[in-house]
């Protein structure tokens, strides 16, 4: 059974084919970034116009470059939430059209477990259960996974999400927008301990997040607030890639903290990121040592299976519907859905 | 040629089903199309009652605007889902030239209107004596601004009555006729505009696209975090 993936909750309208083995035939991706950019961040309405002028142009793409033809599609998956709302509808509604033209079945995916599950589509050996790291723009969850839809959501971020804070802090440099790839480039020639900024909620003891504050502490600094520093901050090279190092070494601090400690806490040794800022090289880094040094094992998928994709949502919707073959047949969008 | 026809771009949708220019089926559809369920469920009941198999569709007609965003991109999305599987052509239509179809053969001059954002419609102007003509394009007006485009006994009519009616009488100072009640635009008309443009009668959109005729306007959003 070949499964057409389709994901437009964000910014990026994508599609994707998987053949009779959940082997990857098709990944198309197109993104919306430069649409955005100059405002420094998604403008909803902007994306939808974006998703509907394109999605059929996208899908068509998916079909020729696997080199299929599209009437031996026999399942279709489509994110229906979490996301922008317009930005959802318009996938379901064309997805849901299109299974109708064939008579196949639809499934609905939640985007949030097509990261938790992009590992698996890489890592034959990455198995429930294991712990997942979602972290991304809109999100930043640790996630128990014992089975496929069994899931315990161990904490979450209490205000911006990791990859948010990477934009908004790039914003406050003037360094463009998205902040993710921005940082990361600037952080490579920076002094990863030149600026002593927080480790938020390191030591509580929950397996929430917050980066709100962490934000601050950059735009203190930056702006010589609080009596951290008398004066504001020349925003030289120097200055900006140290700032952009400290900062990037806080986030990816507090991630493996936590992960860590959830792992602990479940007794579980397999760790599994999914989302965009998982494409972050820093943290790849940091993540890999710690799980070779440790002993435990860190499952990352290649970058452009981290970053929003159609891929993770054909699989995941490819395993629901061989577990449950009669799931779903309705699809509502719900901007809010949960894990 | 059997059209599947879809008008969802007001707070009242349709969906119809056509042969040439016969209604076969006509399904109204009042739910909040954000779910856009009542329409998939629609179109399964119209083809069983005409006893259609779905890969009996020819062609698809699509209201492409103007009116509601997301309606107008529900409509599209289903339109360009179902006519790629198909493998069958999309023709796209304006939402104020169906609403003039409907008004049907008047010897003054017809004005379709859709409300917009705030004081704003969209509207067009018609003529329809033997068969319906174009006399403007669709665009977007402030009420107050209408009355220099307006000929006197100018019919307007089209769902923004229902918002714009009374600021309407109150510009028109008895020179227009304006509808009591708002009409809604309906797909079964939609799919006889698809039809004669399929046809040759060129009267409508070229682009299978979103007909918004406005630009963006821009509202900021947080991309959620929590």
């Amino acid at each position: 059974m070949l499964v057409l993936g389709i994901e437009t909750s964000c910014d990026e309208t994508a599609a994707a084919i998987l053949d009779d083995t959940g082997e990857v035939l098709s990944n198309v991706i197109l993104s919306q970034i430069k649409l955005h950019e100059k405002y420094g961040g998604v403008v909803p309405e902007i994306a939808c116009r974006k998703h509907i002028e394109v999605i059929d142009l996208v899908v068509e793409e998916a079909v020729k470059s696997a080199g299929i033809d599209k009437k031996d599609i026999g399942l279709v998956a489509v994110t229906v939430g979490p996301g922008l709302v317009g930005a959802l509808l318009v996938g379901a509604t064309f997805a849901r059209g299109f299974a109708m033209g064939l008579g196949i079945p639809l499934i609905g995916v939640n985007h949030l477990e097509g990261h938790l599950f992009a590992g698996q589509m890489e890592h034959k050996e990455l198995r429930f259960p294991y712990i997942s790291l979602i972290v991304s723009g809109g999100h930043t969850s640790l996630v128990k996974a014992l089975g496929l839809g069994h899931y315990e959501v161990l904490g979450r971020t209490l205000d911006d999400a990791a990859g948010e804070a990477f934009d908004k802090v790039a914003k406050m440099m003037d360094l463009g927008y998205p902040g993710g790839p921005i940082i990361e480039k600037m952080a490579l020639n920076g002094i990863k301990k030149a600026y002593k900024f927080p480790r938020p909620m390191i030591n509580d003891s929950s397996f929430d997040f917050s980066f709100s504050g962490l934000k601050t502490a950059v735009l203190y600094q930056l702006k010589g607030y609080g009596g951290a520093v008398a004066a504001p901050l020349k925003t030289d090279e120097k200055t900006v890639s140290d700032l952009a190092a400290s900062f990037q070494e806080a986030v990816v601090d507090v991630l493996l903290d936590k992960a860590k400690k959830a792992m602990k806490y479940c007794g579980l040794e397999t760790l599994s990121i999914g989302g965009g800022v998982g494409a972050n090289g820093r943290l790849r880094e940091v993540f890999s040592d710690a799980a070779e040094k440790e002993g435990w094992k860190c499952f990352l998928p290649s970058r452009n299976l981290c970053t929003d994709n159609a891929v993770m949502i054909a699989g995941i919707g490819r395993a629901r519907f061989m577990e449950k073959k009669d799931m779903l047949k309705k699809i509502d969008v719900n901007p809010r859905l949960p894990l | 040629m059997r059209i599947l026809s879809i008008e969802t771009t007001t707070r009242i949708g349709s969906i119809a089903l056509l042969e040439n220019e016969d209604i076969l089926a006509e399904v109204q559809i009042c739910d909040n199309l954000r779910h856009s369920e009542g329409l998939f469920e629609g179109i399964e009941k119209m083809l069983d009652s005409a006893g259609l198999n779905i890969k009996d569709l020819e062609a698809i007609a699509v209201s492409a605007g103007p009116g509601s965003y997301t309606g107008i991109r529900v409509g599209m999305a289903l339109a360009k889902g179902m006519a790629f599987s198909l493998g069958i052509p999309v023709q796209a239509v304006s939402s104020l030239a169906v609403l003039a179809l409907q008004a049907g053969s008047c010897k003054n001059a017809l004005f379709p209107i859709i409300s917009a954002e705030g004081p704003e419609i969209y509207g067009a102007l018609f003529s329809y004596k033997d068969c319906l003509e174009r006399k403007s394009e669709d665009r977007v007006f402030i009420v107050d601004e209408i009355k220099q485009y307006l000929y006197a006994k100018t019919r307007i009519l089209g769902p923004g009555i229902e918002r714009q009616g009374q600021s309407l009488k109150e510009l028109s100072v008895d020179e227009w006729i304006i509808d009591v009640e708002p009409m809604y635009p309906k797909a079964s008309f939609a799919g006889r505009l698809a039809f004669k443009t399929i046809e040759g009668y060129s009267l409508d959109l070229k682009e299978i696209q979103p007909h918004y005729v406005k630009p963006i306007q821009l509202k900021w959003h947080n991309r959620g975090g929590k």
